[in-house]
């Protein structure tokens, strides 16, 4: 893993970033409980090698977190819910620092997400499993989560064009169809194969089965809670003077947000699950992947950044990496 | 279709051995894909870009020794970070304590040919189905096929 950040380093600064090391400060994001070694050599790497000014490391759910409360001046704290590639994250926040013992870890991601994808289509309709980027842009293009799931799993059992879930999706050969796309509903042909010949995936219940393993991982056998229950799990483990002002502080950010449907099923489960006089309000905001991004630079423009987050090349020569370990936590 | 002759013949696997199938499906849920984006094009920079396993060799600071060194350092995987994870700081909150507990509802299950509900499970391997006609395209296609 060294080896690949070291080589992802050197492609972002020596090919697209033309700046002087020497003056610059840099904002790394980490996921929460990185092994020790790899912060270490992380550290190695940007003090040592690349000579940086002074350097952060830091959570995307912490920066999302900051910008929030940014933007909500009233409020003291909140409750990020950083669902992305690998992992899905629930971390509680108060004054902008991260309640260590009720972060909550589902080891649901984007990733996972694509590979189930890629496992069904290819045992029900077409071997897929060596095409993970056109069934990443197939995800991204046809799943939905649905607000009741029992109900549109009986439109998809419907046959012909009753069933208003079905979509046909055209695949990309890369010589015409560059990029996939689904069929229009005119174009649609419910019984037979296609005259044009293009290959094309018949996907119905798959559309809201998959991301609903976010929701329900015992679907395909994995012991965990879903997002909506392990927001519960996390909240209840906070004192009770907190817990109201986290139900109504609930932020949605990473890539598998982006999901039609997701922030509305996740404010059903979540009022469901939560006592009734809490108020429940969750929010998504218009980029949930830039959204920890635009934070840091936020964040990197306050008066307290450098005294608060950064740690400078001569502070790491000074003291070595326990200069870094006591200001980044977690 | 009715399969009588088969009473006697079928296979039934123990629990123990389901277990070990559906952990080793859902370690291949996991794995990295990393492949290459089919469309990317980009004659321009894929000059420039170092390739990732001459990673060591390229590169504007010209640390040869250094690359060496790294690598010899940081041959771990996931796994083994992980395991070294679990032996080290056990106080507090670890990245293992903040593992999600398991669901407090019911799991539901579906069918592994279609997709949809299901209520019956497959007496020799375990897995579900829906209806009697998913049931025999599992027996053709799928039953005991992959052996774990």
């Amino acid at each position: 893993s060294s080896i690949a950040l070291r080589s992802i380093t050197m492609i972002v600064f020596c090919v697209l970033l033309f700046v002087d090391f020497a003056e610059t400060n840099i904002i790394m994001t980490e996921p929460y409980f990185n092994f020790r070694s790899i912060q270490e050599s992380m550290n190695e790497i940007l003090f040592e090698e690349y000579q940086f000014h002074a350097i952060c490391r830091i959570n995307g759910g912490t920066l999302s977190a900051h910008k929030y409360l940014h933007e909500h001046p009233s409020e003291l704290c909140c409750l990020v819910v950083d669902s992305g590639f690998s992992f899905t994250h629930i971390v509680p926040f108060y004054k902008g620092r991260a309640i260590k013992s009720g972060i909550r870890r589902l080891n649901v991601g984007g990733k996972l997400l694509s590979n189930h994808l890629k496992e069904i289509i290819s045992y029900r309709q077409l071997h897929v499993m060596d095409e993970t980027y056109v069934i990443n842009q197939v995800k991204e293009d046809v799943c939905y989560v649905s607000q009741q799931f029992y109900k549109d799993m009986k439109v998809a059992q419907l046959k012909g064009e009753e069933n208003t879930i079905l979509t046909d999706y055209v695949l990309p050969d890369f010589s015409t169809i560059r990029k996939g796309y689904c069929k229009e509903r005119k174009d649609m042909i419910w019984s037979g194969k296609y005259p044009s010949g293009e290959q094309v995936l018949r996907l119905s219940n798959e559309r809201f089965a998959v991301p609903e393993i976010m929701f329900h991982p015992s679907d395909i056998g994995i012991q965990e809670m879903g997002i909506p229950e392990a927001i519960r799990c996390a909240v209840e483990s906070l004192t009770p003077e907190m817990q109201p002002h986290m139900y109504q502080n609930i932020v949605l950010t990473g890539g598998s947000s982006l999901f039609p449907g997701y922030r509305d099923r996740v404010f059903a489960d979540v009022r469901s699950l939560s006592p009734d006089e809490f108020r429940v309000s969750v929010t998504l905001p218009e980029n949930p992947i830039t959204h920890a991004w635009t934070a840091g630079s936020m964040l990197s423009r306050s008066p307290s950044f450098s005294s608060k987050h950064l740690v400078t090349r001569r502070q790491y020569e000074e003291q070595g990496q326990d200069a870094c370990e006591s200001k980044f936590d977690v | 279709m009715v399969r009588l002759q088969e009473g006697s013949q079928r296979r039934v696997l123990d629990p123990s051995t389901r277990q070990r199938r559906l952990t080793r499906q859902l370690e291949a849920l996991e794995k990295d894909n990393f492949q290459e984006d089919p469309n990317s094009g980009l004659p321009l920079m894929a000059a420039r870009l170092p390739q990732f396993d001459s990673a060591e060799t390229q590169g504007k600071r010209k640390k040869k020794t250094r690359g060496d060194h790294f690598k010899l350092r940081f041959r771990k995987t996931f796994q083994s970070l992980l395991e070294e994870e679990n032996l080290s700081v056990s106080e507090g909150t670890t990245y293992f304590s903040a593992s999600v507990p398991p669901s407090a509802l019911p799991a539901r299950h579906f069918c592994t040919v279609c997709g949809f509900p299901s209520a019956y499970t497959c007496v020799t391997c375990g897995s579900r189905y829906c209806t009697v006609r998913c049931l025999s395209l599992h027996q053709d296609t799928r039953c005991l096929k992959w052996t774990v």
